[in-house]
């Protein structure tokens, strides 16, 4: 009825969740974190100014006309090194807040499943991007990543104008119909 | 080999009859019946298999083949128990467990219809040593989600509920690799089988016992802050939005 491999794996999975528990051995109810307030969902961004400066070209520039290569290496792979610390930096604050999240609605009796879906969605489509952008500074560098990021966007706002208008069109073709079935 | 099968088939049944008194007591003042009825199962079935054993050797097969499945079957109560205690102070996520096990549930009959309708004649029958180890694959499941949603919403245990949970999920854990080991290798006579199948479960009543030895009340819930759950999913959605905006804008310099 089910593949082996399957079936192992829900074991591991299992059993690996219990040692998590044991280790995790706590009696009394924890709850929200020491000195957890509102503040807490205060959003702790990263500063910009050190990505900015990673992608900024007059370096780059700099760099070029001294015409030395392994001052070159140095600087790409530095660079690499400080976008890689910011994007996981942003990813401890996506982690932190979600985790404080789960901590403070555990106990609200109006907790909705659907909302809890819906944050968990966020927050994996917040990680998918993040693995696309490690990705890709990893392997392009900071620089090449910022002509990256802008395409793809440059390309989502164009996406986004054809939809818009496309569904701009169908409204104004389906206007006459439904003016026509209001009167009746 | 057959004497450490012996000598385990002796401790386990004495470790029940010793969790059986202890357990009792708790099922006394309304806590774990559902528990205690998975104890008595099976006790029920060590006697009925060491009668059959010893009085009716041609019927041991079947009546260990019977009594397994029933054991296995009764296994759902003790998840029932663990959903029921673990979630008892935490009305939203325990609504979340049972839309998680609805879901697994309606996953299971939805792969085993699909199984069916593209091999009804091969399907229908699998093996008793089959089934009974898938249904110990939907405890697992089963098992498998009440645990994340602890692990995630950092829901306190109280000693009892984790001896409960850890001794259930060794066993069936330890049977499902057993079970299926022996279903892929088809050796079914093998002695060491029955060795591991004695370990595992002396691992769990060992884990009982000591975990239901005295009566731990459930952790109270701390309510020092306000709990408005739409403002703080609200406040949570609204920080993932601006994490994500400041993810892709900072690239734009």
């Amino acid at each position: 009825m089910m593949n082996t491999g399957v079936i192992f794996a829900v074991a591991i999975v299992l059993l690996a969740l219990i040692a998590r528990a044991l280790v995790r051995s706590r009696d009394s109810a924890q709850g929200v974190p020491p000195g957890a307030d509102a503040d807490e969902f205060l959003v702790r961004l990263p500063p910009t100014a050190l990505l900015a400066r990673c992608i900024s070209v007059d370096d780059v520039a700099y760099i070029s006309r001294l015409q030395s290569p392994s001052l070159s290496h140095l600087l790409f792979s530095e660079r690499r090194r400080l976008a890689l610390m910011w994007l996981s930096q942003t990813r401890r604050e996506a982690a932190r807040l979600y985790r404080f999240h789960l901590s403070t609605s555990a106990q609200a009796a109006d907790l909705r499943p659907a909302a809890e879906i819906q944050l968990l969605f966020h927050f994996v489509a917040f990680w998918f991007l993040y693995q696309i952008l490690i990705f890709v500074v990893w392997f392009y560098g900071p620089l090449r990543t910022e002509v990256f990021v802008r395409s793809i966007r440059a390309l989502a706002d164009i996406l986004a104008s054809h939809v818009e208008r496309i569904a701009r069109a169908i409204t104004s073709a389906r206007a006459p119909e439904l003016r026509a079935g209001r009167n009746a | 080999m057959q004497l450490l099968i012996n000598l385990c088939f002796f401790l386990d049944t004495a470790l029940l009859l010793v969790l059986i008194y202890r357990v009792s007591r708790h099922a006394r003042a309304g806590r774990y019946q559902l528990f205690l009825g998975y104890l008595l199962a099976l006790s029920l079935s060590e006697a009925l298999r060491t009668y059959l054993r010893l009085f009716a050797l041609p019927s041991y097969s079947i009546g260990y083949w019977v009594t397994e499945f029933a054991t296995a079957l009764i296994g759902f109560g003790v998840i029932w128990e663990i959903y029921r205690q673990a979630f008892i102070s935490f009305d939203g996520v325990r609504r979340l467990a049972r839309l998680v096990l609805c879901s697994l549930t309606a996953m299971v009959f939805l792969r085993t219809a699909v199984a069916l309708a593209l091999d009804p004649v091969h399907r229908l029958g699998p093996t008793t040593l089959e089934l009974i180890r898938n249904l110990q694959v939907v405890q697992a499941l089963f098992l498998v989600g009440i645990g994340l949603l602890m692990t995630l919403y950092d829901v306190p245990l109280n000693r009892n509920v984790r001896a409960m949970l850890s001794g259930y999920g060794v066993y069936v854990g330890s049977m499902i690799i057993v079970r299926t080991t022996q279903s892929v290798w088809g050796s079914a006579g093998n002695l060491w089988w029955a060795v591991a199948k004695q370990v595992a479960f002396c691992i769990a009543l060992v884990t009982w016992c000591i975990g239901l030895w005295s009566d731990c009340r459930n952790p109270v819930p701390d309510m020092r802050l306000e709990r408005d759950y739409e403002r703080i999913s609200g406040q949570t959605l609204r920080a993932f939005g601006q994490l994500r905006e400041h993810l892709i804008q900072s690239w734009r310099t």
